[in-house]
């Protein structure tokens, strides 16, 4: 803290601040263009200019560019007072703009170009150069960002985002001089999970949103709100945009304590799933389109006579909306569920349970020594970039994994000793053996590390680990001691809320009452049993019943085997409330109605009696006392409710190859349903370390299948071969789970397929994104 | 197109004189540029498995650096400067003609295969300005419009064989450093 004076005007700082954050905090609207808040300081737009007022005799005047002044107390400086600094900003905005296209009124940055803002802002309203200006090419990057070369100003922070801060590296700084192009070595989408916020950090309209620019809107026009990212725990504040009830983009809510500047591509791109073709936006009843409201139709439908019924909610649902559902069970006298695999109960609320002291992102990053346990880029990639920041420091990030990650290949890159690929059943004895290092005072390696550090943080990916694991690792926690920060990423948005409603065993119960046929009716809300972990079981249990009503967005797979479909509202056109993987309980509100109206989770209430619309809001009290925190606030953190967890059986070690997930990180339940991001996920393959390849006879290149058999299912897939994969392992994505009907940890066996390139009619089918017209001009010839 | 054990040894040998990997990355450009006449795509990714640079970061290098080039040339390399000195002496219409006379853009092979030329920055040779220089080793001065043209003749004449190795030149001035 402290004073530092600008045209005479008392500005006050924090500590760390640069005189253009005083001035900037102190709304004194100082132009700038190649600092940015989270990316600091360069120096090199030359925009940021003032002028400093001598202290001492002698002293002369100087321009001083104040992005690159640490704030002292007593400076003094002149910025609108000064002759000189204004005239500096003004011609170096003057130059940027000899080059720069005066295609405003076509540009997607209109109403959101910091450019724009800062050229009327210094005054330069009218060219004098008459020389031509400069072109280059665009350079095609995918389905999600599109490049506009022409625009760029050359302030780096791209770059400095991509590489320097998210530590990408397959997009740089092209050339030199008045020459430069910020592109990637060959066209196509990128590779980083964090590509998106480029997008975000331009100040100009050289890199934007492509899916937006597709269904434009003026950015003044769009109804915007705080909304909370559904995508995953982090629980990323959000701003929605949208227009004539649909949604066009999402872009980061800075002013959040939780994520501030940046997400991840998944929460950018994954909320498009409202805008999915196939979105059910129809009550339909026996397939039939029916007129009524929805909720006319729910009360109908949950009143049929010979039904007794389920309840099933969902880690996606908000809160309250589990909490209805839950009390709903109460009066319809059936069993509730907020699972839909029961081995992802239990660990979830094993995790849950243990999450006293999870870190929120800022103590990741602050971390001194990190200790991650499973693929955390693929399941919580903000967190993961937080991860980033610790390694990128030079601080040691552990990791114990059994697919490939990006993360692991970052650390491995770095330092390869620190990265260990082993089998998720073996897991728990290697953090045992650092536990008993610790106890018994004489810890080296990974142990002494752990043990030396100050701020220690130990993150987990629950829906990966053993129980046995999660519980280790927090017997690591409290070894290590107090200072020590535990926190799992959680399977979905919400889960820490889900896990607080089901009874023990919850989801095992429902679908044993299901299949005894103690129940032939379920209601399910935003979930899709039957695209799990345990997707073949519901499948088959639900073809039995005669009552399924489906509550959802999205044209998931037991909606379309669903009796009644009533459409539901996505994040972006509700209000809610999430508790993200910290315990932190956060409100989102509605940015938008759709014209068609669908309906709203939180109308949900009005199948409830009276006693039960009780039960609700003392519950609600409760578990998250009394203040509900405003959208857009990061809200306060609950402690959870010691959590009734029960029994499931965990793979055990054997002798044979176990299936792991291999997953990225785009995936999510909803995600796939978002066109664009979902043209990106990874052809199915199933990877194999070379070294256990040979071990188990088997020689293999890129050419080769292998034929994968469970329980009597068998399914072939290429061969993608990884050192990243454990001894052991054989790692595989969800949908080739789904179709072996395999839980995670099950025992497979390995024959190899004919080979590829002997049967060339059966190529893997490519995702492929069928780009639209007017993708391939490319603005000119290829550098 | 990749590089030979033999020609990855030698690079590793020369990588380990120097404290950083990375160090070493100017002179494995210049080894496949010698070897294919640029740096093809491909090789990115060798010398990155060598130096520890991403090919990006090297992308980001030859990019940086003119001698240094992703596309493939003529067998001769003609750069005309066109900085302020040889600006001032002509050089505008030193490289019209040199234009004209390989009948291609710049940056692009006559259609026989003899010749690419390039406009440059500042030579370093302003006293003889406008200057050229050919295969990055061969200086040329007091440049006009009829001298540039004979010397693209001349190329465009010769055969194959008594083509200079120009780029080794360099590789040789990088050895004596050492
Ligand atoms: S593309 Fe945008 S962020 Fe990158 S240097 Fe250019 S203006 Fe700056
Ligand atoms: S990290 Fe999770 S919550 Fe944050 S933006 Fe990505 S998907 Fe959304
Ligand atoms: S913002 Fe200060 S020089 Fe760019
Ligand atoms: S200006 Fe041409 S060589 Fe220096």
């Amino acid at each position: 803290m402290g004073t530092l004076y600008i045209d005479d005007q008392p500005v006050e700082f924090q500590p760390g601040d640069n005189v253009l954050d005083a001035a900037k905090r102190a709304n004194i609207e100082v132009p700038y263009f190649c600092y940015h808040p989270a990316l600091g300081a360069v120096g090199s737009c030359r925009v940021c200019a003032m002028e400093t007022v001598p202290s001492r005799e002698g002293e002369q005047p100087r321009t001083v560019m104040t992005c690159t002044l640490k704030a002292q107390d007593g400076m003094r400086f002149k910025f609108a007072q000064s002759d000189k600094a204004p005239g500096v900003s003004k011609t170096m905005v003057e130059f940027y703009m000899t080059r720069h296209p005066n295609d405003c009124p076509v540009c997607d940055e209109g109403g959101d170009c910091h450019l724009q803002n800062m050229t009327v802002e210094v005054g330069h309203a009218y060219r004098r150069f008459d020389g031509q200006k400069k072109t280059y090419p665009n350079q095609l990057l995918g389905p999600l960002v599109w490049n506009t070369a022409n625009r760029c100003i050359t302030c780096y922070r791209c770059v400095r985002f991509y590489q320097d801060y998210a530590l990408g590296d397959d997009f740089g700084a092209m050339g030199s001089r008045n020459n430069v192009l910020f592109r990637r070595i060959d066209d196509g989408a990128f590779d980083s999970p964090f590509a998106g916020n480029i997008i975000t950090v331009c100040p100009t309209g050289t890199f934007t949103d492509k899916v937006f620019r597709r269904k434009y809107s003026r950015t003044w026009m769009l109804k915007k709100s705080a909304s909370i990212c559904a995508h995953c725990s982090v629980g990323c504040h959000v701003e929605p945009g949208a227009r004539a009830g649909t949604l066009r983009r999402v872009v980061p809510n800075e002013n959040s304590a939780v994520n501030q500047y940046f997400i991840c591509d998944r929460g950018r791109y994954a909320p498009h799933a409202s805008e999915a073709a196939d979105r059910p936006l129809q009550v339909k009843v026996g397939g039939q389109p029916r007129q009524e409201p929805a909720l006319a139709v729910l009360r109908q439908a949950l009143a049929v006579s010979d039904a007794r019924w389920g309840v099933m909610g969902s880690g996606r649902e908000d809160v309250v909306t589990n909490l209805v559902l839950q009390q709903l069970a109460a009066d319809l006298n059936a069993p509730f569920t907020a699972f839909t695999d029961p081995l992802t109960e239990v660990r979830t609320k094993t995790a849950v349970n243990l999450s006293l002291s999870a870190p929120s992102l800022q103590d990741i990053e602050a971390s001194d020594c990190i200790l991650v346990v499973g693929e955390l880029t693929e399941h919580a990639p903000m967190m993961e970039l937080a991860v980033r920041q610790a390694l990128k420091q030079g601080k040691p990030v552990l990791m114990l994994h059994a697919s490939a990650s990006v993360l692991a290949g970052m650390i491995r890159k770095q330092r390869s000793l620190q990265a260990q690929t082993q089998a998720p059943v073996l897991w728990a004895e290697t953090l045992q053996k650092l536990i008993s290092q610790l106890t018994q005072e004489q810890a080296d390696g990974w142990a002494a590390l752990l043990k030396n550090a100050k701020a220690p943080v130990l993150l987990g990916v629950a829906e990966v680990m053993p129980t046995a694991v999660i519980k280790a690792l927090a017997e690591l926690a409290a070894v290590i001691g107090e200072h020590s920060r535990l926190g799992f990423a959680l399977p979905a948005a919400n889960s820490f809320g889900a896990a607080q409603v089901s009874q023990a065993g919850s989801s095992e119960q429902l679908l044993t009452s299901l299949e005894s046929g103690a129940i032939n009716a379920l209601l399910v809300v935003g979930a899709d049993p039957m695209s799990g972990w345990q997707g073949e079981r519901w499948s088959k249990a639900l073809a039995k019943i005669q009552h399924l009503v489906v509550v959802d967005h999205i044209h998931s797979a037991t909606v379309q085997a669903a009796t009644v479909v009533v459409p539901s509202a996505a994040v972006s056109e509700r209000n809610g409330v999430f508790i993200n993987y910290e315990g932190r309980v956060q409100s989102f509100a509605k940015a938008y109605s759709r014209e068609t109206p669908v309906l709203l989770q939180e109308e949900l209430i009005g199948l409830l009696s009276s006693d039960a619309r009780a039960r609700v809001q003392s519950q609600l009290q409760s578990m998250l006392g009394s203040a509900m925190p405003s959208p857009g606030s990061a809200g306060n953190r609950i402690k959870p409710a010691t959590l009734p967890i029960g029994q499931v059986a965990e793979a055990v070690l054997g002798s044979g190859t176990a299936l792991v997930l291999q997953g990225w990180h785009g995936e999510e339940e909803v995600a796939g349903f978002a066109t664009e991001l979902a043209s990106l996920t990874p052809h199915d393959s199933v990877g194999i370390a070379p070294a256990y390849a040979k071990a188990l006879g088997l020689t293999l290149d890129k050419n080769s299948r292998l034929t994968l058999s469970v329980h009597g299912k068998q399914l072939t897939l290429p061969v993608a071969l990884s050192a990243q994969i454990a001894e052991g392992c054989v790692a595989v994505s969800r949908r080739a789970f789904a179709e072996l009907q395999a839980r995670l940890g099950d025992e497979v066996k390995l024959t190899a397929a004919i080979r590829l390139s002997e049967e060339p009619a059966e190529q893997p089918v490519v995702a492929q994104f069928t780009p639209v017209r007017g993708d391939h001009s490319n603005g000119g010839v290829r550098p | 197109m990749s590089l030979t054990e033999h020609e990855i040894e030698h690079l590793r040998e020369h990588i380990a004189h120097y404290p950083e990997k990375r160090a070493g990355a100017i002179y494995c450009l210049y080894y496949v540029q010698d070897k294919y006449g640029y740096i093809p795509r491909a090789s990115l990714d060798e010398v990155s498995e060598l130096t520890d640079l991403s090919p990006t970061q090297l992308d980001e290098l030859i990019t940086f650096y003119t001698l240094l080039r992703r596309r493939p040339v003529g067998r001769r390399l003609i750069r005309i400067c066109d900085s302020i000195s040889c600006y001032t002496r002509g050089s505008e219409q030193v490289l019209a003609a040199a234009k004209e006379a390989v009948g291609v853009e710049f940056g692009q092979i006559s259609r026989d295969g003899a010749v690419t030329v390039l406009p440059s920055i500042c030579l370093g040779l302003c006293d003889r300005a406008p200057a050229g220089l050919v295969d990055d080793s061969e200086d040329l001065g007091e440049l006009t419009p009829e001298k540039i043209r004979d010397l693209i003749c001349s190329y465009a004449a010769e055969t194959l064989d008594s083509k200079a190795a120009g780029g080794q030149q360099i590789l040789a001035v990088l050895k004596d450093q050492q």
